[in-house]
């Protein structure tokens, strides 16, 4: 609603206010009771003052309009003291209607809405006993019935209200620390008001055994509900206090938990969780780097996202109820910004730690891997090629001179056999440590691996001399090794490698044109890809989409 | 044919020394680094330098002296010995010309009949290029629109014994038909390979090994 609008409903409930006790002042009808007259006036506008001030807070909120109606009504309802006889009538007619809508407004606190359906059957019911049953006498001529009438709708009455009461306190029961913290509290006034009623319908209906107190206090009580409900919305404003003091206690050194207790300690829920976001993961962590689902849906728990400068930085895992006071979330998330960001390079930072272990214990297991296939094939095949070279040597040795052509043969099976164990080991000293990179560095290397890929490779290196040793060879393993699974599983007609230095990395790309859907997590062939790449302080990725080829990117840093 | 013989084990140097000696060339003088290499070229100006690729200082002191030699000293050919079969590095001792140099994979000292052929070639003013780097070259996968597919079985082995350096006649010899019909296969080789013939065998060797690189 626009501040025009407020102020044209502060006005007419000005207006109306005054104009009802302007008519009821010269009536003299209660001209010894000025003091029910000013409370009277101070019923209505508190309640529309405070309605006024709670819709323009939370304009999506109905409790503001339903208080703006309640004090409305109210000051209709009192014409009921007029003389004038039509004033008296429609006084008659709505003087008790303000309570039903007070007690729809109790059943639909805080948001607006009757959530439940005991909340709303019991609002229909307060409704329909004040509209029909409260009202229905007064057409009855039999004054007999119409006053037995009019006792039995004060007694439902009653019990709608004693209903009511025990709906709020199961609520209470039910309720988040910090949803008692941040609207609950204001059940009580709501619950006593309606007890005081009950008594002094009650006390109506007994015909006074406790003579005008009951009425006196219901109608103090009643007064002061609005100012509490007031004093509730500037208590979420005096929240705006805690930021302060959340924004000077995120002055000092903290340690790495007290930043949750603090933010916690601001909204006033002991429940608050920060996840810290990962964006080149994709995840939400804790500060010990596990993962942190986000709620969603009905676990009573909403997160606020936390941005600064445009980046994600956070999530603020809290009660529902705080959803209730947007304001103090923006003013808590805002203050807390810069030490989130803190907080959240440090989970990065034991994500990467983490990530980086476990990466370092597959690199020591795929080495130990190595060296076992290396000591396998040096056992099976060339240590046992060599030994039946000894073998033919000696048995050419022996029939050098009794059968020269037996020992000829012998040697040129001897020399045939060093030549394959020569082969085998150059291929494994080759899978040792590549030697072409050691020469020539990376280019020439490369040139030589698309002579003898399987399948056609097209190189475009662009990198202006050569680079550190170690990035030499982590950048040719996984081109090794990702042309080598393109070849296994892509069913491609080639493939294209792309090299080149930017911004002090190297950056690599290997493309293929074939089947793609190759999974990363699965098989580890590129799962040690990454881990080698990460393990040079880069990164790696794979974008592989059925039908769509595979694409390998990664960078190096390389000074 | 004099010959200088670079090899930083000197059990192989030895060895290759003695079996070269044994097919009637003259080793005049043997080195085991670069520096001492270039001073024995310098020397004794052999026909032929026999330089294994990987020689202190650095690991490829051996190419970067063989490079020197082909400079400085024109008159004398270069025979580079690898371990590993490495096309790249044959392109680049190839790179201006392919008068008095070779590629020839280390194994192939066990053969002297293969390797004295070799060294002669070269002394001669010929080129050799190892046979596992002329296969890898020609064997490779290639895309579909390359002009090597439509090469048959025939021309695809003469192409090969081109890339290794060989004369019309050394093919001949080698598959066993006449000169002429090397010939022929030598035109239709050109012709579908859209490559400009020439009557130099090294200009010739040059052009099939640009086509094989690409």
């Amino acid at each position: 609603m626009s501040r025009s609008g407020r102020i044209a409903i502060l006005l007419a409930g000005l207006v109306v206010g005054a104009g009802v006790t302007l008519v009821l002042v010269p009536d003299e009808v209660l001209p010894s009771n000025v003091l029910g007259l000013l409370l009277g006036l101070v019923i209505g506008w508190s309640f529309m003052g405070a309605g006024v001030v709670a819709w323009a807070r939370r304009p999506g909120n109905r409790t503001g309009p339903l208080m703006v109606l309640v004090g409305f009504l109210w000051f209709i309802g009192r014409l009921y003291w007029a003389n004038q006889p039509l004033l008296h009538e429609i006084g008659e007619w709505t003087f008790s209607l303000p309570i039903a809508v007070f007690a729809h407004l109790l059943l639909a606190f805080p948001s607006g809405k009757l959530e439940s359906p005991g909340a709303r059957a019991l609002a229909v019911a307060a409704y329909v006993n004040v509209a029909v049953v409260d009202n229905v006498p007064l057409l009855l001529s039999d004054e007999q019935l119409a006053s037995r009438l009019a006792e039995a709708s004060q007694v439902a009455t009653a019990l709608i209200f004693i209903a009511i009461i025990v709906v709020l306190a199961l609520r209470w029961r039910a309720g988040t620390t910090a949803w008692r913290r941040s609207v609950g509290g204001l059940v009580w006034p709501g619950a006593v008001s309606l007890a005081t009623l009950n008594v002094y319908l009650l006390n109506e209906v007994f015909e006074q055994p406790l003579g005008e107190t009951p009425g006196w206090l219901f109608r103090i009580v009643y007064a002061a509900f609005p100012l509490l409900f007031l004093a509730g919305l500037l208590r979420t404003r005096l929240a705006r206090a805690s930021v302060a003091d959340l924004v000077v206690e995120l002055e000092r050194p903290r340690a790495s938990g007290e930043l949750r207790v603090a933010v916690a300690r601001a909204l006033g829920d002991p429940t608050v969780e920060i996840a810290y976001w990962l964006p080149e993961q994709r995840r939400y962590v804790d500060l010990e780097a596990r993962p942190v689902a986000l709620p969603r849906g009905k676990e009573q728990r909403v997160a606020t996202l936390v941005d600064r400068e445009g980046r994600r930085v956070a999530a603020i895992l809290h009660d529902e109820a705080l959803s209730d006071d947007p304001e103090l979330l923006r003013a808590v998330s805002a203050a807390a910004a810069l030490a989130l960001e803190n907080a959240r390079l440090q989970a990065d930072l034991r994500a990467r730690l983490d990530e980086l272990k476990a990466a370092q214990g597959r690199i020591v297991e795929a080495a130990d891997l190595e060296r076992k296939r290396i000591e396998r094939n040096l056992h099976d095949a060339t240590q046992q090629r060599l030994t039946s070279v000894t073998l033919a040597l000696g048995l050419a040795e022996s029939k050098l001179s009794s059968d020269p052509e037996a020992a000829h043969k012998s040697l040129a099976q001897a020399k045939q056999t060093l030549a394959a164990a020569l082969t085998e080991l150059r291929d494994l000293s080759q899978d040792i440590h590549p030697n072409v990179l050691s020469e020539g560095g990376l280019e020439p290397a490369l040139e030589d691996l698309v002579y003898t890929a399987p399948l056609p490779v097209r190189v475009t290196a662009d990198l202006n001399g050569r680079l550190p040793e170690q990035v030499e060879v982590g950048a040719y393993y996984v081109i090794a090794e990702a042309l080598t699974n393109v070849a296994k599983h892509a069913c491609a007609s080639g493939a294209t490698v792309t090299l080149r230095r930017e911004n002090g990395r190297l950056a690599l790309l290997v493309r293929d044109d074939g089947v793609g859907g190759a999974d990363p997590s699965r098989g580890s062939g590129l799962r040690g890809l990454a881990d080698r790449v990460q393990a040079l302080g880069g990164t790696l990725e794979v974008e592989s989409r059925p039908g769509r080829g595979t694409e390998i990117r990664g960078w190096i840093p390389c000074g | 044919m004099r010959l200088v013989l670079a090899d930083d084990s000197i059990l192989l140097r030895e060895g290759v020394a003695r079996l070269l000696v044994e097919a009637g060339f003259e080793v005049v003088g043997q080195a085991g680094d670069a520096e001492e290499l270039l001073e024995q070229v310098k020397a004794h100006e052999p026909d032929v330098a026999i330089v294994d690729i990987r020689m202190p200082p650095d690991t490829d002191g051996g190419l970067r002296a063989a490079h020197e030699i082909r400079t400085r000293y024109p008159t004398v050919g270069v025979l580079v010995l690898s371990q590993y079969a490495r096309p790249s590095y044959a392109f680049e001792l190839l790179s201006d010309s392919a008068e008095r140099v070779g590629y020839l994979l280390k194994d192939r000292v066990g053969d002297l009949a293969e390797l004295a052929d070799a060294v002669r070639r070269v002394g001669q003013g010929g080129s050799v290029l190892d046979p596992v780097v002329v296969s890898q070259l020609v064997g490779r996968p290639r895309e579909d629109t390359d002009a090597l597919h439509d090469l048959s079985e025939r021309e695809r082995e003469v192409l090969s014994l081109m890339a290794e350096g060989r004369s019309n006649q050394a093919i001949a010899k080698l598959l066993f038909i006449t000169e002429r019909t090397v010939e022929k296969h030598v035109k239709s080789i050109f012709t579908k390979l859209r490559l400009p013939e020439s009557p130099d065998d090294h200009r010739r060797v040059l052009a099939v090994l640009a086509h094989l690189r690409t």
